[in-house]
């Protein structure tokens, strides 16, 4: 039994609901939150273009419709495996595009955004809807008695369709009917008591024609009638598939022109390698050129635009969308509203610029009148404590009153027990003298090493930073997507990257495809990009500037 | 003879060039992000704005169609527009006579804030912005709306006289919600800190390879020294509660029609 289905508009507005069990709006919003918008959430995809995702107990399977634009979904516990429900998302929203996509496309003329004027369509079709509904659910129900092995089926039936005419306690057996709660513009519909019988007789005759015959005329008639219906509509939006446009290939030129899979492959083909040569992984690149994909096959270009132009936009779009962070990224504002010490380590693969971009930060955190400890914590590469100490120095003697509020803590050179153990030693040190910040400097590791990696988390617990950075150089291609998702999972259960320093990006010139990279993979933000050699050259990421870039 | 000849021809030459320099204009149009901002209209705009769930697009509906409020809604993806909008909202009992203006609703999930900010730096002329928020929020959801209301601000007072913002207090029939003059006081004690933080941080890497960007302005008008004040601003910011679902809007709408009157 599903609880919920919803078919609704982009821009937000419901155009038709049904509703078995109140559930929280929460759920649809969290699809949209999460899936839609975010695309944090790596789906499995099943053939007819239905998606299903999962959240707080309930599965949710959407299809996404582009022309015109709408998403049908229904959702359902996922403690009860109901294997109709593809079949009933894809069928019923067919149905809803073939009825209603002329009236949603004179709206959007009209900036109207929801069925304006059309209640007894939407009647109707929600008897279209339920009579679906009840025919894929009494199809399950009746697989799952005879793969039980009830004795006698028709007799179970017998009972049951007698108890579903005989009014009262009927309807427990059908879920659908007793807990309805329809609501269309707010407003619960205003199904007529005959309507309701009309329903329930309909759904009777469709079980027993078989067995009894068509007793019910009334019902029989409605049945008929909503098949014909059904048929009529699929008919139609067969037709409206095969129709071929005229003068097709002017509106190439003049926009206006409905995108086929055909026409956009190579479009997207060619900006795959654009974003190719921009430095993209592959990977990536392919996942962005087919959400750009799966957003236009069936849309129209706008006028005057070709097909190209239109795929760029929508690249551009997703692109923002992927390297807008969901949450703000506020370092200075965590600091402020947390216990001192605050903890920040700064992890990533050799020669990335680890400790050059923490002195970036602890000059910056200087210039903000905090005292910071820097901690010498990587204790394997020979000459690491003494590079730290010359950079402590410079910053030190970079202005008077920098003079006490930076210090270096230091443990010599060792094992991995010798790490954890500065580190717990050195925010004791920390407490004890005031510091307001630690940034703790760590051996740079090969990601794909597990003896390697394996230290990260006890040292994790040791430490336990608030925030934990992961350096990443723009020069990197393709193995950055590895680089991240490794470090991302190398702290142990609950504990993840905060956020991503890309270091170097003064080098790449336009290839600043890491960026989206490190972002794809993760889905972690962006703190700072390193741009330059001096302890000044740290910026915030501008998504403006990166997009343009990347699909110019 | 030969003048008006060639007359002739000069004109279809223009005629010609300026139509292939539009298709040619049109084909390698520089991407910036997409907004609305480009679409060429010149009426006025009114944007309706906020965080997800704080009743936009339910508002929006109720501005444009009768009833509108009743009509369910999920987070939006995408904006709302809608052209000839009439106000004053209140028709024929206003001296001023109906016109025409633009009205969009723009998303409000953190990775789609940049279509409103965008929309706010590079339309021509906005009527009005109205800031939703819900008044039965938290308070970290609330100094969540201060930090978008503060990149609002950064760039609506980049504007000359800047622009007046309505933060309409939406929900307020609502047992756990807040008075518009508590919301008032907790932006303008958060917007006061944010500024602060803002000052400090980090600059922008930007076109011009990684020059810092402009930085003027991050402090709102009143110099760090001094508590931030709404009155201080170049546009106004009034507060004002309000519900859409129960259709207590008035307040709202009068305000709109003020912005109309006296723009």
């Amino acid at each position: 039994m599903i609880d919920q289905f919803l078919i609704f508009t982009l821009t937000g507005t419901v155009l038709y609901k049904y509703t078995v069990r109140k559930i929280s709006d929460n759920i649809v919003n969290a699809l949209i939150s999460n899936v839609l918008i975010s695309d944090n959430v790596k789906l499995l995809n099943n053939n007819n273009g239905i998606d299903s995702y999962v959240y707080n107990g309930y599965t949710l399977k959407y299809k996404r419709e582009n022309n015109p634009k709408f998403i049908a979904v229904a959702v359902y516990s996922s403690l009860i495996p109901l294997k109709y429900v593809e079949q009933l998302v894809d069928i019923t929203s067919t149905l809803f595009k073939a009825k209603f996509a002329d009236d949603i496309m004179n709206n959007i003329d009209k900036q109207v955004y929801y069925l304006e004027g059309l209640d007894n369509e939407l009647e109707k079709y929600d008897a279209i809807f339920r009579s679906k509904l009840n025919e894929y659910e009494s199809n399950q129900e009746q697989e799952e008695k005879q793969n039980i092995g009830t004795p006698d089926i028709s007799d179970v039936n017998k009972k049951e369709i007698k108890r579903a005419t005989a009014g009262g306690k009927k309807l427990r057996k059908w879920g659908a009917d007793g807990s309805v709660e329809e609501v269309i513009d707010g407003e619960a519909l205003d199904f007529s008591t005959t309507d309701e019988q009309e329903i329930n007789d309909s759904r009777t005759v469709e079980i027993d024609t078989a067995n009894y015959g068509n007793k019910d005329k009334k019902g029989n008639f409605l049945v008929k009638d909503l098949n014909d219906e059904i048929e009529e509509l699929l008919t139609k939006s067969k037709e409206k598939s095969e129709v071929k446009e005229s003068f097709g290939f002017l509106k190439k030129f003049t926009g206006g022109k409905t995108i086929t899979p055909e026409d956009i492959k190579s479009t997207l083909v060619e900006l795959q390698n654009q974003l190719i040569k921009r430095n993209v992984a592959p990977e990536a690149a392919k996942h962005l050129t087919e959400s750009v994909g799966k957003e236009l096959i069936g849309s129209k270009t706008k006028s005057w635009t070709s097909i190209q132009a239109t795929a760029k936009e929508a690249l551009a779009k997703a692109l923002t969308k992927i390297l807008t962070p969901g949450t703000s990224v506020n370092l200075l504002e965590d600091i402020k509203s947390n216990k001192k010490p605050y903890v920040i380590s700064v992890v990533g693969v050799n020669g990335v610029g680890k400790s050059t971009n923490l002195s970036k930060l602890a000059f910056w955190l200087l210039q903000n009148n905090f005292k910071v400890l820097i901690v010498a914590c990587d204790t394997f590469r020979s000459g690491a404590v003494e590079q730290l100490r010359v950079h402590v120095n410079n910053l030190k003697n970079s202005a008077d009153e920098n003079k006490d509020k930076i210090e270096l803590f230091e443990g010599g050179y060792g094992g991995a027990d010798l790490v954890a153990k500065i580190a717990r030693n050195a925010i004791e040190y920390a407490k004890k003298n005031e510091f307001d910040i630690i940034l703790m400097d760590t051996a740079g590791r090969r990601h794909n090493d597990a003896k390697l990696m394996a230290p990260l988390s006890s040292f994790a617990k040791a430490a336990n930073p608030n925030k934990i950075i992961m350096v990443g150089e723009a020069l990197v291609g393709t193995d950055s997507i590895e680089q991240a998702k490794n470090f991302n999972n190398a702290f142990g259960a609950g504990r993840n990257l905060d956020f991503f320093i890309i270091s170097k990006c003064d080098t790449v010139g336009s290839m600043i495809g890491t960026l989206v990279n490190m972002v794809y993979s993760t889905n972690i933000p962006i703190l700072f990009v390193g741009v330059g050699q001096t302890y000044t050259d740290l910026r915030t990421l501008s998504v403006e500037w990166a997009v343009n870039i990347l699909v110019s | 003879m030969v003048d008006t000849h060639a007359l002739f021809i000069t004109a279809i030459a223009i005629i010609f060039a300026s139509l292939l320099f539009f298709i040619i204009h049109h084909q390698t149009n520089k991407i910036t992000i997409p907004g609305l901002a480009k679409q060429s209209n010149k009426q006025p705009t009114f944007i309706i704005t906020g965080l997800s769930g704080s009743g936009k697009t339910t508002y929006f509906n109720s501005l444009i169609i009768e009833n509108g409020y009743k009509i369910s809604t999920v987070t939006s993806q995408e904006p709302n527009l809608k052209l000839n909008f009439k106000a004053p909202i209140s028709g024929n009992d206003s001296s001023v006579p109906q016109s025409n203006f633009k009205l969009i609703e723009f998303p409000g999930h953190p990775k789609l804030h940049n279509l409103t900010l965008d929309e706010i730096r590079a339309s021509s002329n906005i009527a009005g912005v109205i800031f939703l928020i819900d008044s039965s929020s938290d308070s970290k959801k609330l100094i969540e709306s201060t930090k978008f209301l503060y990149e609002i601000l950064l760039r609506s007072e980049r504007r000359p006289n800047g622009i007046n913002i309505l933060v309409a207090c939406n929900k307020s029939d609502l047992f756990s919600s807040r008075q518009a003059k508590t919301i008032r006081q907790t932006l303008e004690t958060e917007l006061d800190n944010y500024r602060k933080l803002n000052v400090s941080n980090i600059s922008k890497a930007n076109e011009d390879s990684f020059n810092t960007e402009d930085d003027e302005g991050k402090e709102l008008g009143t110099s760090l020294n001094d508590t931030f004040k709404f009155e201080k601003l170049e546009g106004n910011v009034d507060f004002i509660s309000g519900s859409v679902l129960k259709n207590k809007t008035q307040d709202w709408a009068n305000w709109i029609d003020e912005r109309v009157v006296n723009p």
